[in-house]
């Protein structure tokens, strides 16, 4: 049977009404989940599994993919409306997004943000049916050595993001290094500057410091500006349609189509996948912008390519999980124990030992993908409702859901503590005109950097030629080099300062 | 078509009202047993030193399962995640509800190895209680079907010649993927602490290091690479069980069958918090010797590729300390604790 014939068998079984209900009902949970910060879809599928028993296995595993889906979308709402990123793969959709709120404009950043996932959503499945075994393949010889590489290139690609000081973007990434090192070093299990507290032991939660610093901080900003202010009883309100422009159509259909390739093979890497994800979409964008000033100050090609590259994550990695039975993501980890749970073999026959159930998950994504358009769509002007909320009303309310989202995360108190102790630093950070963004980057690589670096290194046995020496590696090192090299010479052709850059500078 | 489309939307309340009750699921209980009334009188919270979807979490959620299903106890059990601080917080439960009789703890060799990495000063019987060591999962040698290593001893002696002949991954540093290959090791003569391994953050990720050539060798739980190893992927060239198991693993020969003495628990087990009430601790050994009997319990040790293996109160306790004592002589020789 070839592909179509499979996927129009996939879509038989899929829409069934159980398996389409089971579609919905996971969608709905999924969007709230990815309101709700801290609520992650990884818990949330784990939180699943007693009801997985009771249901067939593939309409619990639709219901399961559904969630999954439904938390990226979900995800961009609050960082749009409150800059609170639910999870760190929307966290670049907080910067346009929340200012674009603030100018009026949320409306558009909603549709663009459903829409984007949408599209990101279903390109990223066509690209999982047709290329899944062969990228699986490639995949694999992605060792440690080539991921550091990757990350050096990618950290080279995002320095676009430092804003006009080097200075403070490099203070910026230094604390954001900082951030990245506490908790229990990987190789050895010695504690690093845990300062003898068992909070630290696993590292310091990457959402704890994302809300810290963007909400938090953002409400601690509002407070002390507030005289500039009318008398605190102004709102954010709303301006113009809550419809895309014509001229928002034009800026953000490259930028979406750009972020779904972009997103599915960030997706495809293990362990970064849709966060790595958002931040190249944005990324890339900003580098080729016309004018990249616009990026921070409310952009829509800045939501839409990061919402869009998430979702189109979702995809690329559930490749490694179909063809080779091994997790990309937390979240299809969890998926992989209820496929066992079913006493279903997750590996490298899955597709064809258990293709039916394979091609109705697939084509569930496509229902599920339309499913979630159509629930965000129509309440958008009820989402944005929140911006009528007089502002002083709407502070203190970013301050309880990003607390709440901190403590449920591990029942644990002192990560609210930590969420306030990271507000008050994004706010000191303003103050001094330190850009948020590279600390918010140095977090969310550099564990993953560390830890390919020092990897890697101990398989060539300490030798660091390994970098240059394979392959793969050397060409994202060649591919960082050279785009250094182009960005300066045409800087210099083209006379174009640094710009300074994103919602920091006030 | 209608009644399945009924139980889905059922099932679906269900899950929310999971989801929204998992966060506020409250402390149980206070105060120790009252001899008027029979233990257990109300709800027991079981915590588990695991994130949702994690081992220990699926561990505490197989037992909630089967207790009830095979009516073994009255007790109502709620499941509370406190995942992070490497276990050290679901521990800390012990000291805090010293005396007390409603709580469980669930938890794996964490509870000897974070006292020897000094990450916490919680230690058994002066914090927490054994009551009973559950089931356990062995841990398996594996390398990829294309390597010219047939067995475990080929393995051993090659790292006999050049301990850095090979490199090894595991999933993390300090564990029983490590101790594995430690223990082996020293049964075999080979200089352990001059291995080079590697930790690679979670089986997963081992696995795809192991298929893709990055490194020679892992040790991993054997339901972790069970779905590469029935493919044909990669070769298990030993297992840490005391002797050769029945199922999938038929096949896989143990360290003590090559002529290397060594057997490595990879457990899961209860304990209760500090002085628990006698009357609690012999119930629930009493309840779980019945519940590892059932047949349930037998089903759910087979869906997850788990290994029966059942210790209650001291036998339980004195297997930690022997292990812990291998432990910490171990992780000293490789530097890793002073």
């Amino acid at each position: 049977m070839d592909t179509f014939t499979l996927l129009l068998a996939g879509f038989a079984s899929a829409l069934t009404l159980s398996n389409v209900l089971a579609a919905l009902v996971g969608c709905m949970l999924g969007t709230v989940v990815g309101i709700l910060p801290g609520l992650g879809p990884s818990t949330t599928v784990a939180l699943l599994i007693p009801v997985a028993f009771s249901l067939q296995p593939e309409s619990a595993l639709i219901m399961m993919l559904g969630v999954y889906l439904g938390a990226m979308y979900g995800g961009s709402l609050t960082s749009i409306l409150m800059k609170v990123p639910g999870e760190a793969s929307s966290v670049m959709t907080a910067i346009d997004g929340f200012e674009m709120a603030k100018k009026g404009r949320a409306g558009p950043a909603l549709a663009v943000a459903a829409i984007g996932s949408f599209i990101g959503g279903t390109l990223s499945v066509i690209g999982l049916m047709l290329f899944a075994p062969l990228i699986a393949r490639y995949a694999l010889a992605i060792g440690p050595a080539e991921y550091f590489s990757l990350m050096v290139a990618a950290l080279l690609f995002t320095s676009v993001l430092m804003g006009a000081d080097m200075i403070k973007g490099l203070v910026s990434i230094a604390i954001g290094l900082l951030i990245a090192v506490v908790g229990s070093d990987l190789q050895t299990g010695v504690p690093r500057l845990t300062f003898g507290q068992s909070t630290f032991l696993e590292g310091i939660d990457i959402i704890i410091v994302l809300m810290g610093i963007f909400g938090v901080g953002e409400v601690l900003w509002y407070l002390t500006h507030r005289n500039e202010n009318q008398r605190g009883g102004e709102r954010i309100g709303l301006k113009g349609k809550l419809w895309l422009t014509r001229d928002d159509w034009k800026r953000s259909w490259p930028a979406i189509i750009r972020s779904s390739i972009i997103g599915f093979f960030a997706g495809v890497l293990p362990g970064a996948g849709s966060s790595l994800a958002g931040v190249l979409g944005y990324t890339v964008e900003k580098r080729r912008a016309k004018h990249p000033e616009r990026f921070g100050q409310g952009a829509i090609e800045g939501v839409a390519a990061p919402e869009t590259a998430n979702n189109a994550a979702t995809g690329g990695a559930m490749i490694p999980m179909l063809t080779l039975g091994i997790p990309g993501s937390g979240t299809t980890a969890v998926l992989l124990v209820v496929f066992t749970i079913y006493g279903i073999q997750p590996g490298p026959r899955l597709m064809t030992d258990n293709a039916e159930l394979v091609w109705a998950l697939i084509a569930s994504l496509y229902i599920s993908n339309i499913l979630l358009l159509l629930l965000n769509l129509p309440l958008i002007p009820l989402f944005v409702k929140i911006l009528d909320v007089p502002v002083r009303f709407l502070m203190p309310t970013i301050l309880v859901i990003a607390a709440v989202g901190a403590y449920s995360m591990k029942n644990s108190f002192a990560d609210v503590v930590l969420l306030f102790i990271f507000g008050g630093i994004g706010f000191l950070m303003r103050r001094l005109g330190i850009p948020l963004v590279p600390l918010i980057l140095a977090a969310i690589l550099a564990p993953k950097m560390e830890q390919s670096l020092r990897q890697a290194t101990l398989l060539s046995d300490g030798d660091w030629s390994t970098f240059l020496t394979r392959p793969i590696s050397a060409v994202f090192l060649a591919a960082g080099l050279i785009f250094v090299l182009a960005d300066v010479i045409s800087k210099n052709r083209r006379r174009r300062s640094l710009i300074p850059a994103t919602a920091e500078d006030d | 078509m209608k009644r399945s489309a009924r139980f889905t939307l059922a099932a679906a309340t269900a899950a929310i009202v999971a989801i929204t009750g998992v966060s506020c699921s409250s402390n149980a209980g206070s105060g120790g047993t009252d001899g008027a009334v029979e233990y257990p009188s109300g709800a027991i919270e079981f915590a588990t030193a695991g994130d949702p979807g994690g081992g220990l979490d699926l561990f505490a959620r197989q037992i909630q399962q089967t207790l009830s299903a095979e009516s073994l106890t009255d007790a109502q059990i709620d499941i509370t995640n406190i995942g992070g601080g490497g276990g050290n917080p679901t521990m800390a439960l012990g000291r805090q509800r010293a005396g007390t009789a409603e709580t469980l703890l669930g938890n794996s060799n964490r509870v000897y190895l974070n006292p020897i990495m000094g990450t916490t000063d919680l230690t058994m019987g002066k914090d927490f209680v054994p009551i009973a060591q559950l089931m356990t999962e062995y841990v398996v040698l594996a390398v990829r079907e294309d390597s010219p290593f047939t067995s475990g001893s080929q393995v051993m002696e090659a790292l006999r010649e050049d301990t850095r002949a090979l490199t090894l991954g595991v999933g993390t540093v300090p564990s029983d993927d490590q101790l594995h290959l430690l223990r082996a090791a020293e049964a075999a003569g080979v200089a352990a602490e001059d291995l080079n391994i590697v930790a690679f953050s979670s089986g997963g990720d081992l696995l795809t290091q192991l298929l893709g050539g990055q490194v020679d060798a892992i040790s991993t739980g054997f339901s972790e690479a069970l779905p590469q190893y029935e493919a044909g992927e990669i070769r298990i060239l030993a297992i840490s069980a005391p002797e050769r198991l029945d199922g999938p693993a038929s096949g896989i020969p143990t360290w003590i069958e090559q002529d290397v003495d060594v057997v490595v628990e990879h457990w899961r087990g209860v304990f209760g918090p500090a002085d628990m009430p006698a009357t609690a601790v012999k119930y629930w050994e009493d309840t779980f010797e019945k519940m590892v009997a059932t047949d349930a319990w037998a089903d759910v040790l087979e869906r997850n590729q788990w290994a029966p293996l059942f210790r209650t109160g001291d036998d339980f306790g004195a297997i930690i300390e022997e292990e812990a004592e291998t432990g910490e002589r171990l992780l000293r020789s490789v530097g890793l604790i002073e």
